[in-house]
């Protein structure tokens, strides 16, 4: 059967991209229960830091023992239920969460009429082996900061700090090998390995980050909370600026260096513009439908950028980190990584890597005086790119409109302006519920963290945090392993690409990722993370250098 | 909703093994045309524009 | 993207086989290596077929059958295109 869009509930039932608002709203929706005294989602299971034993003199507070190395959230945070979310354990808690998504995410398998079968039993090789290098990733040789030793007394211990970073890492070195070494294996996974639809389900979940960050910082100080939410609203703007600047150079940049340097024909360069300038194959897709070009075309270009996508997830997380823009700009940082990365995966997995990196390296150097509140940076690296993922439909549709009247100028061709909600990436509908609700609650009845809105905001916390926290960094697991699974490098060797490997490389690193921390710069410059070094009740402001303060 | 269940074209797909042709992709470029640098220095322009006006009204611009 | 009054709407798919694109429905069925080869071939068929009303612009709308994106790149964006020919009888 012909999948076509011709009216706007088109795909409801059938895309990936609603079945990342379904799914990611469905827990979002279940969280929100907490507020009735329901708690339906602290099954999640979540690592800890651990080591085989505790040595003498330790205390089981940041790093814990083997047994001990995953916990359901609930058992924490929950305020209804916490002896039983306690109870489940690691296992039972890892099985629970097994069992909920694998029923949630088969049913959307089914609705998008992909191999059932051979989905499920993908899935669950791929959850289990993404558990796995969950629990390795959070031993605390690998992701242990100082703070973490030091609020666990633990005597001197060398360790890579790279916190959950770790985790993303292997996960995505796991599947690389995977998908470069065991083809067969890799062919067999790919119906269960889909990074775009596990991103876009976790930028839903992210969704509630956004608005519970303010919900969070309020528990310790009612102006940071206020300042959190000042934040987030900031990075919204800044990012829609940021994005149509930066759009509106790379496009032309790349065209020409394609045209005048590589000499490639107008829709091939149009394409390649769309796709190395901003979002990859999913621009890859719209400019080559809005320039008519044949289907192929857009084909080779999106098989140049996950392979390109993948490449900048693995370095630019260092090199954003340890050489420019460091972390003395972290919002710039993160907001030219949403700008230059392509593929919303590799994006949000390479923000989320980025903070991890940066908080880090910030508390290394500070000796722990300085730490950042998790997530902000891999928000303002979603954030730009969500503005992109916007805007390349409105993009498209002009193009659409310059090749179809002006270029090619067929007699009688027309363009249906509906191709601008076609191609609006539905998942960023759940985010902004998600965010927007939770900040609702937060400036609503939780009365901007005033001491009368307390409850209801603890009540809201209570379903927020097994969402923003467990199933975000679970979905975002997921696709760090599954990326790895569908990347095949060799493909950079086959001739076909030719030229456009080149263009591509040099159209990059020369100019996209420059141009792209230059005008993050100027529009993020202005930025700063709180310091939230401390108990949760000593929420200091040491940075407050904006004007937010 | 409009399909046709007997056109076999349709049914077994399109873009799979030796069908494709990938010879145009890269080869036949087109001489540069007065609309394509209508397009470039459009966009140009309109991101100068946008870049300005976005400096001014961004509260954590640098020029704020 | 204009509207006109008294314009017969056909439905139809369009797609592409790795060489030619055909748009067709339960009525018709043409193709062309190229979519100014197609939308003639749209035009004779439709005629032929006795489809053209006489003193009525016919708007041929083409959505496109989104399985001509291979499916692993389908996740990242799932329409191609839909376009309108407009035709004057």
């Amino acid at each position: 059967m012909a999948k076509t869009h011709r009216a706007w509930y088109s795909g409801m039932l059938s895309t990936e991209d609603w079945w990342a608002v379904w799914l990611g709203l469905t827990f979002f929706g279940l969280g929100l229960l907490t507020l009735a005294g329901i708690d339906l989602v602290g099954w999640i299971a979540y690592p800890k830091k651990w080591v085989m034993n505790l040595p003498d003199g330790a205390i089981p507070k940041k790093i814990v023992p083997v047994g001990k190395a995953f916990y359901a959230l609930g058992g924490k945070y929950s305020l209804t239920s916490k002896a039983f979310y306690k109870s489940l354990g690691p296992i039972g808690s890892i099985l629970v969460t097994y069992v909920v998504f694998t029923i949630a995410t088969t049913i959307g398998a089914y609705f998008q009429k992909w191999d059932v079968k051979r989905y499920f039993i993908g899935w669950t090789f791929i959850f289990f082996a993404t558990y796995l290098v969950w629990f390795i990733g959070h031993h605390a040789f690998f992701s242990a900061s100082v703070v973490d030793l030091k609020k666990s007394h633990f005597p001197e211990m060398f360790t890579l700090s790279l916190g959950g970073g770790a985790s993303f890492i292997l996960a995505l070195l796991v599947g690389l090998i995977i998908g470069n070494f065991f083809k067969p294996l890799a062919r067999y996974l790919s119906e269960a390995a889909k990074p775009e639809w596990f991103i876009k389900t976790a930028i839903v979940f992210l969704g509630v980050k956004v608005g519970y960050l303010p919900i969070k910082a309020a528990a310790s100080s009612q102006k940071l909370g206020h300042v959190l939410a000042d934040l987030t609203i900031d990075l919204f703007i800044a990012g829609a600026a940021a994005t149509i600047v930066a759009y509106l150079i790379f496009w032309p940049g790349v065209y020409t260096i394609s045209r005048k340097l590589f000499n490639l024909p107008r829709k091939t360069a149009a394409v390649l513009a769309s796709a190395i300038s901003i979002c990859g194959v999913s621009a890859a897709v719209a400019t080559g439908g809005a320039v008519r070009a044949k289907p192929i075309v857009s084909i080779m270009v999106s098989a140049l950028v996950v392979v390109y996508a993948v490449i900048e997830l693995v370095i630019l997380p260092g090199v954003f980190t340890h050489l420019w823009p460091g972390p003395s700009d972290p919002m710039v940082a993160g907001s030219a990584m949403g700008m230059a990365v392509k593929t919303d995966g590799a994006d949000a997995a390479a923000g989320e890597l980025l903070d991890e990196f940066m908080r880090a390296e910030v508390e290394r150097n500070s000796n722990g005086a300085v730490v950042w509140p998790e997530g902000v940076i891999t928000v303002s690296a979603v954030m730009t790119k969500i503005w992109i993922d916007m805007f390349i439909g409105l993009w498209a549709f002009i193009l659409a409109l310059v090749w179809v009247y002006k270029i090619e100028a067929r007699e009688g061709e027309r363009v249906p302006f509906s191709e601008v909600w076609f191609r609006f990436p539905k998942f960023v509908i759940g985010y902004f519920i998600a965010w927007f609700v939770y900040l609702g609650i937060f400036f609503g009845p939780g009365q901007g963290g005033a001491a009368e809105g307390m409850a209801i905001l603890k009540a809201a916390k209570a379903g927020a945090v097994p969402v923003e926290k467990g199933m975000r960094k679970l979905f975002f697991m997921l696709t760090f392993m599954s990326l790895g699974i569908i990347t095949d490098f060799k493909q950079l060797h086959e001739a076909k690409f030719g030229k456009m490997v080149w263009v591509y490389f040099i159209a990059l690193f020369l100019f996209i990722i420059p141009v792209a921390v230059i005008i993050a710069y100027l529009f993020h410059h202005g930025m700063q993370l709180p310091n939230v070094a401390g108990t949760a009740l000593s929420y200091l402001m040491i940075t407050l250098q904006t004007t937010f303060s | 909703m409009a399909e046709n269940k007997e056109n076999p074209q349709v049914e077994t797909g399109a873009l799979t093994g030796g069908q494709v042709e990938t010879h145009d992709v890269l080869a036949g470029s087109e001489e540069w045309a007065p609309i394509e640098t209508k397009l470039v220095l459009g966009s140009l322009i309109a991101a100068a524009i946008a870049l300005i006006v976005g400096l001014l009204i961004v509260p954590t611009s640098v020029l704020h | 993207m204009f509207r006109k009054k008294n314009v017969l709407k056909i439905d139809a798919t369009i797609t592409h086989d790795g060489k030619n694109w055909i748009a067709f429905n339960n009525s018709f069925t043409a193709a062309g290596s190229s979519l100014e080869e197609l939308d003639v071939a749209i035009k004779n068929t439709l005629k032929e077929k006795g489809l053209l009303p006489s003193k009525k612009t016919v708007h041929v709308f083409m959505t496109c059958d989104n399985e001509i994106i291979p499916g692993w790149m389908r996740p990242f964006h799932n329409h191609y295109f839909n376009r309108i020919l407009e035709i004057d009888n």
